[in-house]
């Protein structure tokens, strides 16, 4: 015969309460959990942000190149293709970007128009790929066949520089409402001259909530 | 009696003809191209496309210009995008097939365009819609 004692119940009943309230906390933390999800970038539907996101960047660039094709600015005399440099693209934004973010999808965009070969071995902040001068220093090997070897007067210059500005503003609207202005703009310089061959600028402007951080 | 009712039978099918052109004004055909699409049955009684204009432009990229008109009493925020196909038939992959808002004001006439982004493109299709979000 089974005889329980008072005291092993009280016992037992208090774990059986602690567990079922560790277990209800956990379903409710599992269910405030957001789940991971890859971005659709074909179709995102996601809702805008205040900084700026890869959509942002997209359209700017997307922007930038069709006025470019457009303009008839790529348009060598004689045929052939324009060399590009990309200079410097200021960040005067409140965030921390890479304005390469911007610029690569510009290059990649106007190198398969056919119009345009951009340098890598002239940049407003140095090359950007050091390995075209260095390769160079191989000529005082006697290791390397020279046949093998960059030779002298090989590199061609740049006939354009791509420079350009991300420009933030915040407007206050009300108390709790806040503007930010995204100014992207852009400017293909031919050096030769010294001239603008074309200029552009993309506004993307986001209205939302003053706690939502825009850098 | 056979001369009467075969001339009867002709005015009766040159009516049907001209009845299935009324209001489409003198001369006017609908615009059928299927390089142009619009989805969604929501807005495909009230956004029509009216013109589609190429040309090629001094670089030799496709240029194209949709034109259509906003039937409804209110202002429509669709967008439009453009899908370039090379000589081949193949897609061309670029940043200028995207998802592009434009306005379309209400009972107004709207116009977009774009441009290839290669000299080898030579079709298109373009599909408007409803923005989403």
């Amino acid at each position: 015969m089974f005889v329980c004692c008072p005291e092993s119940i009280k016992k037992q009943s208090k774990g059986a309460l602690l567990v079922a309230v560790a277990l209800i906390y956990g379903v409710i933390l599992s269910g405030c959990t957001a789940t991971t999800q890859n971005i659709n970038m074909y179709n995102d539907n996601g809702g805008a942000v205040m900084a700026l996101d890869y959509r942002d960047f997209q359209q700017a660039a997307g922007e930038a190149v069709d006025s470019m094709l457009r303009s008839g600015a790529l348009n060598k005399q004689g045929g052939g293709r324009y060399v590009l440099a990309v200079s410097r693209i200021i960040n005067d934004t409140m965030q921390r970007i890479d304005t390469d973010q911007l610029v690569k999808k510009i290059r990649v965009e106007l190198l398969q128009s056919g119009k345009v070969v951009v340098t890598t071995a002239v940049g407003a902040n140095g090359a950007e790929d050091q390995m075209a001068m260095q390769a160079r220093e191989l000529r005082k090997s006697d290791e390397f066949n020279q046949k093998t070897v960059a030779k002298k007067g090989q590199m061609i210059a740049p006939d354009l520089s791509l420079s350009g500005k991300i420009i933030q503003r915040n407007v206050r609207i009300s108390k709790g409402k806040q503007q930010v202005e995204y100014y992207f703009q852009l400017t293909l310089t031919e050096i030769n001259s010294g001239l603008a061959f074309w200029e552009g600028e993309s506004v993307i402007g986001k209205r939302g909530s003053s706690k939502s951080v825009s850098w | 009696m056979m001369q009467k009712t075969k001339k009867l039978f002709f005015v009766l099918f040159v009516c049907s003809l001209m009845a299935g052109c009324a209001g489409l004004g003198p001369g006017k055909v609908p615009f059928n191209d299927p390089r142009v699409t619009v989805v969604g049955a929501m807005i495909r009684p009230e956004i029509k496309v009216t013109g589609l204009n190429t040309r090629i432009n001094s670089g030799n990229f496709m240029e194209v210009q949709v034109t259509g008109v906003n039937k409804a009493s209110g202002y429509r925020n669709l967008e439009y995008k453009i899908d370039w196909i090379d000589q081949d038939g193949f897609a061309i992959k670029t940043i200028l097939s995207r998802w592009t808002m434009f306005p379309a004001y209400a009972s107004s006439t709207f116009s977009f365009s774009g441009v290839a982004p290669k000299t080898s493109a030579s079709d298109f299709r373009i599909t408007i819609r409803k923005k989403e979000k």
